[in-house]
């Protein structure tokens, strides 16, 4: 589903993401884990087409299409979905109109019938209720005042509402509380099917727990530097990320090679 | 084309007496006279007059021929208004024209006919505007011409309930300065909704000098909604003076969604302890629109309260001014004034000049403001992207929330969507193309 190649990239002339390359196919989980400043964010936002993030080399295929061709909204439409580590506070946009747009124009794009607002309602509520999220929501203006869990709320209410295709979520689980984190991973599962691929970018392994990965990567210094099973992460969690700044990424690659 | 002020005050005759006015009150034609002297005195305002500085009214100068002079000739008799009005329409500047109902203890005068009694508060209100200095020259010429518009009085702790005032121009009335006057008297505790609008079929060169006076009693409630949409070559000018007694309150929304040249004065004096004005608009220009809005909050008293709140939209060419005053005189102590202004531009060409004025001789007051000029957040719209909406779509949901906010706190759910269509379809006519 989505093939990264030797993808150079960064921003304001310096280099983030060095020869990164990773391999997505339907009906995986992927976990992207490494420590703060290795480059998750920066592949969160080159995959959904940040302005300002220039690609200096290699190429992302998704669905036999070369991405970087396209415009971020036309990688929505095409059914690819970032869940921000900061979402975005928008006063004086409602929630459920901006929702409704959203999934109009993707279903425009792809030729189906836009939803009025009773069918879009109908099917909100829906995707409330199986999150365990209060309709309170709906009235709001985008993030608007939401404390921090709200707005991990609001971006996987929105990823449930999208249902996309890939499925990018960009530390969706910092600085959640228990109830939170297990709603998050709740919408995740949720979205687990044969047609779907999921990345979670994390710090963390406690995510984890709650979501069983495919694969697991360790991203440092802009590059994978090593793939494996759940038990990568348990690694990772156990060991901290120091010991693969001084020669542990053989050790890393032992395990993958496992 | 040369503008020269001089000879637009000089086309106009010496002596008020000159036309042919009908019935009135003794002492009107000496405050016209007054007005005139005024009017001729100043000339039109240009940029040697720093509340004008920005906006020139050299359009109006053009293209009046120098026989302008209000409407004069054959006068239809003064149609009595109906005892009962909700709508009034006022043609060119001419006799209003009412329909709908209107509540018990409500009355509604053609000025015309008020103008022709001895009604001693109206001769206050009329000869207490002031028409003294070099900015208050169109004020003038609106007094010299004093002759058509609405008296409007509502009894002491009436609630008159909603009135739209439509203001037309027609082809007839092309070329010629439709000057109007309306005068609002609130007593104790009354209040009034007020829709004005100001909009004229097809691409007519209306040309309009308005002035409205309102006087409000202790407690009275008057909110004042303004729209204006008019054509590109309309040149439209309006004072309004609020007078506000102990615990009243004046509530100004003014949306500028075209026209030519528009220049609003607003201002509210709060003369007496705890009284509020909230003065607050909208502006979305395009192609070379002007618009210019000068708002005046005076506190004159203690405890009292008011809020600016303003927005701007500016595509093409187009030109804004925002001029922001705060006066708080000596002893006002326990004032509270909040001021904020922002404004997108969408174009390059566009130029906004927003002048935030805080002229303070309290000791105790709380006055804050903030003014931003600038382009769409890139954060928000790429957020908005990410989850489809294309770029065009995107700026246009976050261009009119930034307008929206202007008429988020009106009370009136039905009139507060109409504005909000009508903001959004004067969004798209301004093109929410890449800035």
């Amino acid at each position: 589903m989505l093939n990264i190649k030797n993808l150079r990239a960064g921003i304001d002339g310096k280099e983030i993401l060095r020869g990164l390359d990773l391999e997505v196919k339907a009906g995986e989980v992927h976990a992207i884990m490494g420590p703060n400043g290795s480059g998750k964010s920066t592949l969160g936002y080159v995959v959904a087409g940040r302005e300002g993030y220039e690609v200096t080399g290699g190429e992302i295929v998704y669905r036999d299409k070369d991405l970087l061709e396209l415009e971020p909204e036309e990688r929505a439409c095409e059914g690819i979905f970032l869940a921000f580590q900061y979402p975005v506070e928008i006063p004086g946009v409602n929630n459920t109109y901006f929702l409704r747009s959203a999934l109009n124009a993707q279903r425009k794009y792809r030729g189906e019938e836009e939803l009025d607002a009773v069918g879009f309602l109908k099917l909100v509520r829906e995707k409330l209720e199986v999150l365990h999220i209060g309709d309170e929501l709906l009235k709001r203006a985008v993030n608007e005042g939401f404390s921090g869990g709200e707005k991990k709320r609001n971006e996987i209410f929105q990823m449930a509402v999208l249902e996309p295709s890939l499925a990018i979520l960009d530390e969706t689980d910092s600085g959640l509380d228990i109830d939170a984190l297990k709603m998050v991973a709740e919408g995740v599962n949720r979205l687990r099917s044969p047609d779907r691929a999921i990345v979670l970018v994390t710090h963390y392994q406690r995510l984890l727990d709650y979501v069983q990965p495919d694969h697991v990567h360790v991203l440092a210094k802009g590059r994978i530097v090593a793939s494996g099973g759940p038990d990568l992460a348990e690694q990772l969690e156990e060991q901290g990320y120091a010991w693969l700044e001084d020669g542990g990424i053989s050790e890393i690659d032992q395990v993958s090679a496992a | 084309m040369t503008h020269d002020p001089a000879s637009f005050a000089e086309a106009w005759p010496d002596d008020t007496t000159a036309f042919d006015w009908p019935a009135q009150a003794d002492w009107l034609p000496e405050l016209r006279q007054h007005a005139l002297g005024r009017f001729r005195e100043h000339g039109l305002p240009g940029r040697q007059v720093e509340r004008w500085k920005y906006t020139r009214l050299d359009g109006l100068d053009q293209r009046m021929p120098v026989a302008t002079k209000p409407v004069s000739g054959a006068v239809d008799k003064p149609a009595p208004l109906a005892e009962a009005a909700a709508r009034v329409v006022i043609s060119d500047g001419g006799q209003p024209v009412v329909g709908g109902e209107l509540c018990d203890g409500v009355q509604l005068y053609a000025l015309e006919q008020a103008l022709s009694g001895g009604d001693h508060e109206l001769r206050e209100l009329l000869e207490g505007l002031d028409i003294s200095g070099s900015a208050s020259a169109m004020a003038a010429l609106n007094t010299a011409s004093l002759r058509h518009g609405l008296v409007l009085r509502v009894d002491a702790n009436v609630d008159a309930g909603d009135m739209l005032v439509q203001w037309v121009a027609s082809e007839a009335g092309s070329g010629s300065l439709a000057n109007a006057r309306i005068c609002i008297i609130l007593e104790a505790g009354a209040s009034l909704n007020l829709v004005e609008q100001f909009e004229s079929a097809g691409e007519v060169l209306s040309q309009a000098n308005v002035v409205i006076q309102a006087r409000l009693g202790p407690g009275a409630r008057l909110n004042h909604v303004r729209v204006v949409q008019e054509s590109d070559q309309a040149i439209l000018v309006t004072a309004t003076d609020v007078d506000q007694s102990a615990g009243s309150q004046y509530r100004y929304t003014g949306l500028d969604l075209g026209g030519g040249t528009v220049r609003h004065d607003v201002r509210a004096r709060l003369r007496e302890e705890g009284a509020f004005c909230s003065l607050s608009g909208a502006s979305l220009t395009r192609g070379r629109n002007h618009v210019d809005n000068h708002l005046d909050a005076e506190h004159h008293a203690m405890n009292c309260s008011s809020r600016q709140y303003y927005r701007a939209v500016l595509g093409d060419r187009s030109r804004t001014v925002f001029n922001g005053r705060v006066f708080v005189a000596a002893g006002a102590d326990g004032t509270d004034a909040e001021q904020s202004s922002a404004a997108l531009l969408l174009s390059p060409l566009a130029e906004i000049d927003s002048k935030p004025e805080l002229e303070i001789y309290a000791d105790e007051v709380v006055a804050s403001h903030g003014a931003t000029v600038g382009q769409l957040d890139e954060n928000q719209l790429f957020y908005l992207r990410s989850r489809g909406l294309d770029r065009a779509s995107a700026r246009t949901l976050l261009t009119t929330a930034f307008c929206r906010s202007v008429v988020e706190q009106l009370p009136n759910e039905r009139l507060r969507g109409q504005l909000e269509a009508r903001l959004e379809e004067s969004l798209r006519a301004i093109g929410i193309h890449d800035a």
